[in-house]
């Protein structure tokens, strides 16, 4: 298992380094972002981009951690790699996160936009707005929606474990003693207590990517006083976001503390 | 018809339980007869919980638990039904700490009727009504039904905890240490459900206390240190043990 997560340490962080070393972080950032003219676009692009990507991510990191916790047992090999995974993403501090996506996530773009022409989706709702906010390019927003998928997906299937975990063993015991399923349990006994833990970690996922992405902004308009007013309308979104979060979910964690027993 | 009576509701036979590779329970053989009490006595972590939890299969939910033997419910073999639900809803357990759900008193009562598929509001208040009065908490509750049980002494929730498990109907109700939270008071409320309890089912009660089994029970085992020293009529128990460690045990010189 660790020789697993040193692989993928390895390849997160080889290319990282290489573009530390021999590209300037303003280069890359004014060859992509710096397209974008108009205030509005923008400014949608990126809550259209923040709000369907996290939901996504989230939804698919919660479900993907109740399968985990609640039918896998510990032994299994799909759960250890998992969790060995999430140990290792949810490690990594989300500034560096932004350099993924020049990195990683960039190149692979291409990818997606052969399905995405293969599929036709120019024809769906969905395309139309992430074209109009980049501006005919998608390649930016893939790239962005991969990122923020390995940000958050990994803390929150971590949080959502924890809550699975916090639901002390003697309810889930006696509801099974009166013969209740497994799923009547999870669904009358395990959500409900759960909840609320799951979306405070979900909230703090969210607030640790739209922290990295204001501070990637805020370093861009430092360096560009030229396009300062452009991305300072993001850059107040992004960071009076994840306060935001920071706030519900501390607000979250401290009304519903896990239940004793 | 009278045959099936005559037989034991359970009969276990050279049970042995591991949990990793403990050993808890060594060559345990018993039977328990229908509509009695069924004491197992025996010093802490002497294996009467793990004993209890094998009887309604929450075993199942521990890590590396590992059995061999038989264990026979009216019987057929309890571990070679494929759906432990459907056992448990015959074999009910109460447990030590009474443990309350989410909702109301009412909700709480109603819990164990809706797992027996029952969904019909004036259904769901007859079963409510049914099982609190048996308990004796209907006069106390009685207004109070939509409110949260938490507000309840412990002996109170221990009793609705009761009355949730009865409202399956189940044939066999396990108790483990029930009263081990309670103050005397609550603990003779609870002995004398116990002894009422019998005319519709057969009661499993392990605990610690050795004055307790024999005020309840009909038939007790002696557990010590995962084994089973004696077991028969409670009367021969403690009048009359046959092995010295239960006379000891039973006059309190040993555990």
């Amino acid at each position: 298992m660790q020789s697993i997560a040193l692989l993928t340490l390895g390849a997160v962080f080889i290319p990282v380094w290489n573009v530390l070393t021999k590209t300037h972080l303003s280069d890359v950032q004014t060859s992509s972002i710096a397209r974008v003219s108009d205030p509005l676009p923008n400014l949608l692009s990126d809550l259209y981009l923040f709000l369907s990507i996290s939901f996504l991510a989230i939804l698919l990191g919660v479900t993907c951690a109740f399968y985990l916790e609640e039918w896998l047992p510990q032994t299994n090999w799909i759960r250890r790699l998992v969790e060995s995974q999430v140990a290792l993403f949810s490690g990594i501090p989300s500034l560096l996160y932004g350099l993924l996506v020049v990195t990683i996530c960039l190149p692979y773009t291409g990818a997606f936009k052969a399905i995405e022409a293969s599929l036709s989706v120019e024809n769906l709702d969905v395309t139309p707005l992430s074209a109009t906010a980049f501006q005919g390019d998608t390649t930016l927003f893939y790239a962005a929606g991969l990122t923020f998928v390995l940000l958050v997906m990994p803390r929150a299937i971590k949080a959502t474990q924890e809550a699975l975990r916090s639901v002390p063993m003697p309810i889930r015991e006696s509801a099974y003693a009166l013969g209740a399923s497994q799923w009547q349990v999870l669904m009358k006994h395990v959500v409900p207590l759960a909840i609320p833990r799951v979306l405070a970690g979900g909230c703090r996922a969210m607030s640790c990517a739209l922290a990295a992405a204001a501070l990637f902004i805020g370093i861009y308009i430092w360096g560009h006083t030229t396009q300062s007013g452009q991305m300072s309308s993001s850059f107040a979104l992004f960071l009076g976001g994840a306060l935001l979060l920071s706030i519900l979910s501390s607000f979250l964690a401290e009304r519903y503390p896990s239940v004793s027993m | 018809m009278e045959t099936a009576k005559e037989q034991p509701i359970l009969s276990i036979c050279n049970l042995n339980i591991w949990y990793d590779d403990k050993q808890i329970l060594k060559s345990v053989s018993f039977e328990v007869q229908r509509q009695q009490v069924t004491a197992f006595i025996g010093p802490t972590n002497s294996g009467k919980s793990a004993l209890v939890r094998c009887i309604n299969r929450l075993n199942d939910f521990t890590p590396d638990f590992k059995f061999t033997g038989s264990v026979l419910f009216n019987g057929s073999p309890l571990y070679a039904m494929q759906d432990a639900t459907v056992i448990r809803k015959r074999i009910g357990m109460v447990f030590r700490k009474p443990i309350l759900f989410r909702g109301s008193i009412h909700e709480n009562v109603a819990y164990g009727a809706q797992i027996s598929g029952i969904s019909r509001v004036s259904e769901l208040n007859a079963v409510v009504e049914k099982n609190l009065r048996r308990t004796g908490l209907w006069d106390e509750v009685e207004d109070i039904l939509n409110e949260t049980p938490e507000q309840l002494s412990t002996g109170q929730q221990q009793l609705l905890c009761i009355a949730r498990a009865l409202a399956v109907e189940p044939e066999v109700l396990i108790f483990d240490e029930p009263c081990g939270e309670l103050d005397p008071i609550e603990t003779v409320k609870v002995e004398t459900l116990v002894r009422e309890l019998t005319d519709t089912c057969t009661v499993i009660f392990a605990t610690n206390k050795r004055r307790q089994a024999g005020r309840v029970s009909d038939a007790a085992g002696f557990l010590y240190d995962g084994e089973l020293i004696e077991f028969g009529a409670t009367d021969m128990i403690f009048t009359n043990p046959q092995d010295e460690r239960t006379e000891q045990y039973v006059t309190g010189r040993l555990g």
